[in-house]
């Protein structure tokens, strides 16, 4: 970006006898000028990782240093030092389930996370491009759902679930949560970026709605398509309250239960919240992977070219 | 059935895609508008040569008119809406105008009406705890200063971000990682940041804002601790609610900003415009129906923040429910059983955001550029 | 993106693969008989778990074909708000964990069971023996390591307790359970007679002291050894020679403050709350005067609660008598964090001061804290069956022994005073650690223990209390507005 920025400076300004002294004048404003995005950047960055570094020092603290008045920064030598073994005791006390209990939170987080997608493609789609009898008024309806507090629906939900038969089942963490308009939303603001000229042209060349959306529409949104995939991914992975309630049977329960399950330590029968914040941190773990490995798609989505009209 | 086809089709475009990409690597800058014709074109010759099969499948979105095709497409989120989402809505407006109701209660006698709404907004439910009007006014205070704080803040962050190369991906990563701290993590770490300890006598800690805020034992804040001001501790929320809604923001928006196209600002650079004008008349603009999105979305949100509260202050919002939310005071009455109460409370709530996103819809129609 | 979709690609076949794995468990879900299924919900951790399941291997060994499905929701809340969810869509479970105010949402449903019924009854119920008993197992192995299989034959005992196991319960405990304890009881369906909960575990308050300071400062009985306050006034003496000799200390640190309000109004007789009309009975002047005394002890600086330290005042209690405090009453469940590093100081367990009264006895009174047990009858047709069944486990439960092998691994105190008479438990008891030590305390105070009633905003009642003795005794607001404050909070008028 500096460097066409150069060549911009180099190509417009006039070669006069300044051409140099111009050339170094501005080099030195991009330099003060990302010596402040940088410092800008970092702080933003120390505020943003605090909390998660404080997550990580937790889980190798003895109980004793967690209930200290005053907090260390890391596990000081005083309260017994860093606990590795923290680790180790999350992962034997509930041995025969955690593998079950990851499986369970990987397919139902894969599943969710694909049929959502596909739901939500469709009907941003069709909000946003095609014109169909009582568009606005649905469109109104969703928006306006997202007025009510979820903490509402619960208990009706889980009456239905359960006269379903869906209690103790992988259904009923996945199909209750398919529809997103949080998600329906947004995507159908990124396809309004994509102008409607490309529409009919297409519609011209005889391609239908279908092939328009899947060939043209989810190509250019991939990074916002992607940024969805990530949200709702974590966002099945983190739950906790209905498949607590819903799933009341361990070997159907997902990770996060499996974190506030009540881990506790030799001799103790009270909650610890040492080993706890090690299980969250155990839970983290694919999570950021999973960022690590979108990251590249969000950063280069299929094309840096932006179409708008 | 349809899931099938989208997959089908999926594949189908990768193969149209991989073409696209070597294609890619030996494309200009300045050839992308061709780019994407060709991605059209090759759609179409694909259609074309796929045409029979295609046909048969899509027989059927042509047969009722044209339009109403789109019912088709938005068809499964309906139906699931109906079922988990349109129901318990239904249910809830009931509710509200149970007077009284509690849905344990089997002695529970039914009498409709707006009583429910009445005492709700005079706070004279009589069984004590949240108080409307304070946790009303605690939410407005959070939403109205938190949203548009972070989105703004979002906004430059994803500018800055896009506009390095170093260690971009690094920073990116850890803005995220708020995403991945769990919440037990967070409480510790604001009791750290901002609770003061000690007795009468002697002050263990102040806390590490008022140690980089140079406060002293003598000359301290309270932010959180007993006694408190309640602008201390809307402060403290606001400061969560940002730090909590930042990665969201930054990744739509990062994602948003791929999306614009480099010419733009090639042409503005070539009259000579300066960063903050670009980012203000070019940038702001054509990322603006995102932008729009957070803030609708995120004052939505905001006036339903309860976690946050929870987390800082405990179930009881503060020492009293003094930092209640909107949503604190619902949890409150669905606690004790008084869902007529926690419905007719919803309904208000629905009505207040409602009445704001209209005007932020109102607004956006007008400054938005789709 | 080619990798993208790849990867796409490749999740889809998982899909499928994963669809055919679900159908193949969701079969395995379906068609599943729940009606000689137990289910238990809980709060406990890995550590009672691990009790529990002998308690429900001896129950199924005992009624073959009978299950116990027990699942640990989440904490005490958690358990209430999953079954106010069930109740609702009648999905019930037979069993629970339960705390008074909960159980008073619960019995307006009427679904609650009245276990006086089966605690009078004296029918005799069948059950499986065996030749010899081996943690549930009905086989043993001889010397060779092959199997022998018990040899079972039907038996017969009584369903309901004799007297004398009804006198066995500490009678604090048991109490709290009568549904007189309970508002509207009567217009749900039950009679001053019912019992709508049994006792299971339970903790108490207790003082933590430094026996080493108390030395110090001279505080000691005739043989020279420390000796722990009795009484409310002898404890603010002693505070007040602590405090003279170390001027930084604290002497006193009390965990909760609604506790100790609660308590004083007990110990008194001045009022806290009533199941029936009006409710709130706490703001009156002898509780007012008594919030001005503690004012005064807390601006001589003898006292500090959590709210007003900003932490648990355990910390301060270990940290010794120059900074720390030197009686820290907390609850006896928490006693390991009570206990200082080693080598700082002597360490004492001493029961709850009592309120001296005009009589010159000493009133003790200590609230009782910790779940009970609640059933309920649940929405299928065999309904009465599966309750006398949940009963039969609900005794296996309270049966001496199990009580002590679980008090061992919880630390709580047993409800039934023949579970110290367990050779294991006795053995726990005589014990060095300070857990130990607290459950001697907590074992001398068995008459003394009371609950509060149970009524819908008395959870709030106890909030407010709580911030009455703060506001209070920090001065933030006199005595007799904060009491206003708190009566009008709770909907009172």
């Amino acid at each position: 970006m500096e460097k066409s920025n150069d060549l911009q400076v180099m190509n417009n300004s006039e070669f006069n006898l300044d051409a140099n002294k111009e050339k170094k004048k501005e080099k030195v404003i991009v330099t003060i000028r990302n010596v402040f995005v940088y410092i800008f950047l970092t702080l933003v960055a120390i505020f943003s990782f605090f909390p998660f570094y404080w997550m990580i020092m937790t889980s190798l603290k003895s109980e004793a240093d967690f209930r200290q008045a005053v907090p260390g920064f890391f596990p000081r030598a005083e309260f017994g030092g860093f606990q590795w073994s923290n680790y180790a005791n999350v992962l034997a006390g509930r041995n025969s389930v955690f593998g079950q209990i990851l499986f369970n939170t990987v397919f139902v987080g894969i599943f969710s996370t694909v049929m959502s997608l596909i739901i939500t493609i469709l009907t941003a789609y069709a909000l946003a491009r095609m014109n169909f009898s009582g568009k606005n008024i649905l469109f109104a309806l969703m928006l306006g759902t997202m007025m009510i507090p979820g903490e509402m629906f619960t208990v009706t939900n889980y009456i239905t679930a359960s006269r379903l038969g869906w209690a103790n089942t992988y259904v009923a963490l996945i199909v209750p949560f398919l529809v997103s308009i949080y998600y329906i939303y947004l995507l159908r603001n990124a396809f309004m970026q994509i102008p409607e000229t490309l529409y009919k042209a297409a519609k011209v060349d005889g391609i239908t709605d279908m092939g328009y959306l899947v060939k043209v529409m989810v190509p250019l949104t991939a990074p916002t398509l992607i940024s969805i995939t990530l949200l709702k991914f974590i966002g099945t992975w983190n739950s906790y309250i209905w498949p607590r309630l819903i799933n009341k049977q361990r070997a159907w329960r997902l990770l996060s239960n499996w974190v506030s399950g009540g881990f506790t330590q030799a001799g103790s029968s009270e909650p610890s919240n040492t080993l706890k914040m090690a299980a969250a941190c155990i839970t983290s773990i694919p999570l950021f992977l999973l960022f690590i490995f979108f990251r590249k798609y969000i950063m280069h989505g299929v094309s840096k070219s932006g179409i708008k009209g | 059935m349809e899931d099938k086809q989208v997959r089908d089709e999926s594949l189908a475009v990768e193969e149209n895609l991989d073409n696209q990409e070597m294609d890619n690597q030996e494309l200009d800058d300045q050839k992308l508008d061709d780019q994407l014709d060709s991605l059209i074109e090759e759609a179409v010759l694909e259609t074309e040569s796929q045409k029979p099969r295609q046909k048969m499948r899509l027989e059927s979105f042509k047969r009722g008119a044209y339009h109403e095709q789109g019912w088709l497409f938005v068809l499964p989120a309906v139906l699931l809406m109906c079922v988990f989402t349109f129901y318990p809505i239904i249910n809830t407006f009931v509710s509200a105008f149970k007077v009284g109701y509690k849905p344990l209660d089997s002695a529970y006698e039914l009498k409709w009406g707006f009583e429910n709404f009445v005492r709700v907004l005079r706070g004279d439910t009589g069984t004590g705890g949240a108080n409307f009007a304070r946790c009303f006014w605690n939410t407005l205070a959070f939403t109205f200063i938190s949203v548009p704080v972070s989105t703004l803040l979002a906004l430059l962050i994803s500018v800055a971000l896009n506009s390095i190369k170093v260690l971009q991906k690094a920073y990116q990563t850890i803005f995220f990682l708020p995403y991945l701290t769990n919440a037990l993590a967070m409480g510790a770490v604001f009791a750290t940041l901002f609770n003061v300890v000690g007795t009468g006598n002697t002050v263990e800690t102040v806390g590490l804002i008022n140690v980089l805020l140079g406060r002293t034992a003598d000359n301290y804040i309270n932010w959180i601790n007993l006694g408190s001001d309640i602008w201390a501790n809307r402060f403290v929320v606001i400061i969560y609610e940002i730090w909590s809604g930042l990665p969201f923001k930054i990744l739509i928006l990062f994602s948003a900003l791929q999306n614009v196209n480099k010419q733009y600002y090639d042409a503005a650079k070539v009259d000579g415009a300066s960063k903050s004008t670009i980012l203000w008349k070019i940038t702001v603009p054509l990322i603006s129906p995102m932008l729009s999105y957070l803030l609708i979305t995120g004052i939505m949100g905001g006036m339903k923040v309860y976690t946050a509260v929870v987390g800082l202050f405990g179930e009881s919002m503060g020492q009293e429910y003094e930092v209640g939310t909107m949503v604190g005071y619902l949890y409150n009455y669905i606690e004790k059983g008084e869902t007529g109460y926690a419905a007719a409370g919803s309904l208000i709530l629905f009505g207040i955001i409602m009445i704001i996103t209209l005007i932020n819809l109102y607004v956006s129609k007008k400054r938005v550029h789709y | 993106m080619k990798n993208f979709l790849k990867t796409i690609r490749t999740l889809s076949l998982v899909l499928v693969l994963g669809v055919v794995l679900f159908a193949m468990t969701a079969c395995d879900g379906f068609g599943v008989d729940n009606s000689k299924k137990i289910i238990f919900y809980h709060t406990m951790g890995d550590s009672l778990q691990q009790v529990l399941e002998t308690a429900k291997a001896k129950f199924e060994a005992k009624f073959p074909g009978w299950v116990i499905e027990h699942t640990q929701v989440g904490g005490y809340d958690d358990v209430k708000s999953a079954v106010v969810a069930d109740l609702q869509g009648q999905t019930q479970p037979s069993l629970a964990y339960c705390y008074a105010d909960h159980v008073a949402q619960y019995l307006t449903t009427k679904k609650v069971v009245d276990m006086s019924k089966y605690i009078n009854s004296t029918e005799q119920i069948t059950y499986t023996s065996y030749e010899y008993e081996m943690d549930g197992e009905d086989y043993k192995l001889d010397e060779e390591g092959n199997k022998i299989v018990a040899s079972t034959v039907e038996a017969q005992e009584v369903v309901g307790y004799t007297a004398a196991e009804i006198e066995d319960f500490v009678k604090g405990y048991y109490n709290e359970g009568f549904a007189t304890n309970y508002a509207d009881y009567e217009k749900y369906g039950y009679s001053a007679t019912s019992i709508l909960t049994l006792p299971f575990v339970k903790s108490t308050e207790l003082v933590y002291y430094n026996k080493t300071a108390l030395v110090d400062c001279g505080i000691v009985d005739a043989a020279g050894k420390a000796k722990a306050p009795v009484t409310w006034d002898e404890l603010w003496e002693d505070a007040a020679i602590i405090k003279a000799k170390y001027p930084d200390s604290t002497p006193v640190g009390y965990d909760s403050e609604a506790n100790w309000f609660i308590t004083m109004c007990e110990q008194n007789g001045w009022g806290y709350t009533s199941a029936t009309e009006p409710h709130y009975l706490f703001k009156g002047e002898k509780q007012a005067q008594w919030l001005d005394t503690l004012a005064g002890y807390y601006d001589k600086g003898y006292l500090t609660t959590q709210s007003a330290y900003g932490s648990y005042t355990s910390n301060l209690f270990t940290k010794g008598v120059e900074t720390g405090v030197t009686f820290s009453i907390g609850s006896s469940g928490g006693a390991n964090h009570q206990k200082p590093a080693d080598g700082t100081f002597e360490w004492g367990v001493a029961r709850l001061p009592g309120s001296l009264q005009s009589d010159g006895t000493i009133a003790y009174k200590a609230i009782s804290q910790g779940p009970s047990l609640c059933m309920f009858f649940e929405d299928v047709e065999n309904a009465e069956e599966k309750a006398l069944m949940t009963w039969e486990f609900v005794k296996i439960l309270l049966e001496p022994d199990f009580l002590a092998a679980f008090s061992i691994a919880s630390g709580y105190n047993p409800p039934r005073q023949s579970t110290f008479d367990i050779e294991a438990y006795q053995d726990h008891l005589n014990g060095t650690s300070i857990t130990a030590a607290a459950a001697r305390a907590a074992a001398t105070m068995v008459d003394d223990f009371f609950t509060s009633p149970a009524f819908v905003g008395s959870s709030t009642a106890r909030t407010q209390v709580g911030n009455v003795l703060v506001y209070a005794m920090t001065g933030q607001k006199t005595a007799e507005k904060a009491l206003a404050d708190a009566y009008v909070n709770c909907g009172g008028k």
